[in-house]
């Protein structure tokens, strides 16, 4: 259940696993979760393999992480998302913001 | 003077001394605790039975019980029953004394009420220990419920509040025209302030816009965003703005208003009042439908990013352009409808939303089947987002048969003379759309609120004739076929981006009269002329050169001239004071 995170061994790389229900009641544990491993220019990859929800508030996590990672579109990655979750991102065309693979 | 506790200070909750009720019909053993109890520096009440025992109770509830098991009349299992029940929310923890040391007894204790039990003979630091455990566990019911209460009433507060915000909201609302007659709609917030938000205006030109968004969250954020929102677009939407405009302005507002990670997903829908034809825009909502009878017939997805996220500059606010037959129904609804769930966990899912918009039919039906579907399914299952939905008739005699915009207050201004032209190249053709703002300063100066949906009218057929076919050399005839329509918006866009020069040239003279004025409109350009002799005679019956055509602007206009080899049009367009 929620957050897992680790840091590749130079720091560029930081990954971070969602579980179950990626909603409003992860919001701390995500913004800590980023914030105790990287700063902006590290790369984050959002691993979405267990992820079975996400709402309009993890939008807003994601966005908010996007910022904090420097804004460019490679700095946040998302990987293996369900095709439920990838709907979602694409209908707010999220693909336009971060790398969805 | 009372111990000192082993661990050193007091833990929390624990209430040294306390009021101790030792209930016992034994005289010996009542003494003995009691002796203990009061060298520990505690202050006790002793009874002989459990009626005293509830009697006392009644009158001043003890911090504490010691309830002996085996008395006769009532036992110590129902003595505290009852207590527990006289006690009602105040917790007072029970310790039974008992000889009886099996499991048993223990569990009978535990059902009857009690925290703990003690076996005789006494232990005195036994007995202190259990004590202090029950009075903790005291101290925390306390706090709880304290916390409780406290909370209660700050949501009792809260509550009261979002009441007053709510209704300030609706009545800033007024502008809105949801009560069209081509418009049925329902919206179902989550919580008191809607994080939805649906707008209907009526454009100067006699058209509508539509506004349906879905901000993230809910609450009083999202309350307040949609009344920026509300705002800006009627503001927009009454001077005769367009899609494009409206969403660039509204972007910039968002973007800097709201912080990072909250964003407003949004469809915004321009219908002319022709009804034959729609602009359309999906940045975040689920498909747009257009319906034909009971088919589906397009679906229009969310192509954009949302506002709020990105600058002006990296979104695309171009409107997409479909054409329309009478009858036709837009449909447009927040992802709070595909997701609502049943009791059983199922969502209602887009296929159940194209089941109930294609066994609709016509006049409305569809939103009153919609919400019964929907109230069915979800059957008093708990809430989980605002719900909102949106249809639209494409009627034209309903849409006319309207009350006119009510734009701003009349303003009435004694008929004077004056005279303004605007000249605009390529650059300025370009990057504005000049017509509303130009509309904005002749009204205000002259007091023509009341006449602007037809004055404006007239300019936007003189206008686009100008630029369309003088400037960019288009031909109208691609616009009265089917597929011909979307493609000449688009050849329109293309010819547009590519003008390098020309000229195009608005200019008003108005002349006041006793009771009235004439207001001369003259438009022209440098571009392709054309036979206007010849050409004009044959527009009898006809659309003409494009839109609702020039036999329009000849039924509002007194006198349309043509000039300059058909490069200059001048009119006259005569009003009275009524």
């Amino acid at each position: 259940m929620g957050i897992s995170a680790t840091a590749s061994q130079d720091g560029a790389e930081i990954r971070i696993r969602i579980s179950d229900r990626f909603d409003f009641n992860l919001h701390r544990d995500f913004r800590s979760a980023y914030e105790r491993h990287g700063g902006s220019g590290a790369r984050y990859v959002l691993d979405l393999s267990d992820t079975s929800y996400l709402d309009s508030s993890a939008l807003g996590m994601l966005l908010q992480l996007r910022e904090h990672a420097g804004g460019s579109k490679d700095a946040v990655n998302i990987v293996n998302a369900s095709p439920g979750i990838r709907e979602i991102l694409q209908i707010a065309n999220f693909d336009r913001l971060l790398t969805i693979r | 003077m009372p111990p000192q506790d082993e661990a050193g200070g007091a833990t929390p909750g624990e209430l040294t001394p306390a009021t101790v009720l030792v209930v016992d019909d034994n005289t010996t053993n009542r003494l003995l605790l009691a002796g203990i109890l009061r060298r520990a520096g505690h202050r006790v009440l002793a009874v002989a039975s459990g009626s005293e025992a509830l009697e006392t109770c009644r009158a001043q509830p003890p911090d504490l019980v010691l309830m002996d098991v085996m008395m006769p009349d009532m036992d110590g299992y129902e003595t505290t029953r009852r207590l527990k029940a006289l006690l009602g929310d105040r917790h007072v923890p029970v310790i039974f004394l008992t000889a009886m040391t099996d499991d048993e007894a223990l569990a009978q204790c535990i059902e009857a009420g009690g925290e703990d039990f003690l076996v005789k003979p006494y232990n005195p630091l036994l007995l202190q220990a259990k004590m202090r455990a029950a009075l903790r566990t005291r101290g925390l019911y306390r706090e709880m419920q304290a916390q409780r209460d406290a909370l209660a009433r700050h949501e009792q507060r809260q509550r009261g509040d979002l009441e007053i915000a709510r209704k300030m909201f609706e009545s800033m609302s007024r502008a809105d025209r949801l009560d069209a007659p081509n418009v049925r709609h329902f919206l179902w917030p989550m919580e008191v302030l809607n994080g939805d938000l649906i707008l209907v205006s009526r454009t100067p030109s006699g058209g509508q816009q539509f506004l349906v968004g879905d901000f993230t969250g809910h609450g009083l954020p999202a309350a307040i965003g949609a009344l920026v929102v509300h705002d800006v677009f009627h503001a927009m939407s009454a001077k005769g703005f367009s899609v494009e405009e409206i969403l660039l302005e509204l972007n910039a507002k968002l973007l800097a208003s709201l912080p990072t990670g909250r964003f407003l997903a949004v469809a915004m829908i321009e219908l002319d009042a022709d009804c034959g034809r729609a602009l359309v825009w999906n940045g975040g909502l689920p498909d747009l439908l257009v319906v034909s009878g009971q088919v589906v017939r397009l679906r229009i997805p969310s192509d954009r990013l949302p506002l709020g996220i990105v600058a002006g500059g990296s979104i695309d606010t171009t409107p997409r352009v479909i054409e329309l037959a009478e009858g036709d129904r837009l449909f447009v609804h927040t992802d709070g409808l595909v997701e609502a769930s049943s009791p059983a966990g199922e969502m209602f899912g887009a296929a159940r939303i194209e089941q109930s918009v294609r066994c609709a039919a016509g006049g409305g039906d569809l939103i009153d089947r919609l919400a019964d579907d929907l109230l069915r399914f979800v059957s008093g299952a708990a809430q989980c987002d605002d719900v909102s939905a949106l249809e639209i008739l494409c009627d034209r005699r309903l849409l006319a048969a309207q009350d006119a915009p009510a734009g701003a207050p009349a303003v009435t201004r004694p008929p004077m003379d004056w005279q303004l032209e605007m000249t605009f190249g390529a650059s300025a053709l370009k990057h504005t759309e000049p017509l509303p703002a130009l509309l904005q300063v002749i009204a205000d100066l002259q007091g023509l609120q009341g006449k602007r949906a037809q004055i404006y009218m007239v300019l936007c057929e003189l206008y686009s004739n100008a630029l369309e076919h003088g400037l960019l050399g288009m031909d109208s005839a691609l616009k009265h076929s089917a597929e011909g329509f979307v493609q000449y918006y688009e050849q329109r866009r293309r010819a547009l981006a590519a003008l390098e020069e020309g000229t195009l040239s608005v200019g008003f003279r108005h002349r006041g009269e006793e009771r009235g004025g004439v207001l001369t409109i003259g438009v022209r350009h440098s571009g392709r002329g054309f036979d206007h002799a010849r050409v004009l005679p044959g527009l009898d019956g006809n659309d003409g050169l494009c839109g609702r055509g020039i036999r329009l602007v000849q039924s509002i206009c007194r006198r349309v001239t043509y000039a300059e080899g058909g490069r200059s049009v001048e009119v006259e367009y005569a009003w009275r004071n009524d």
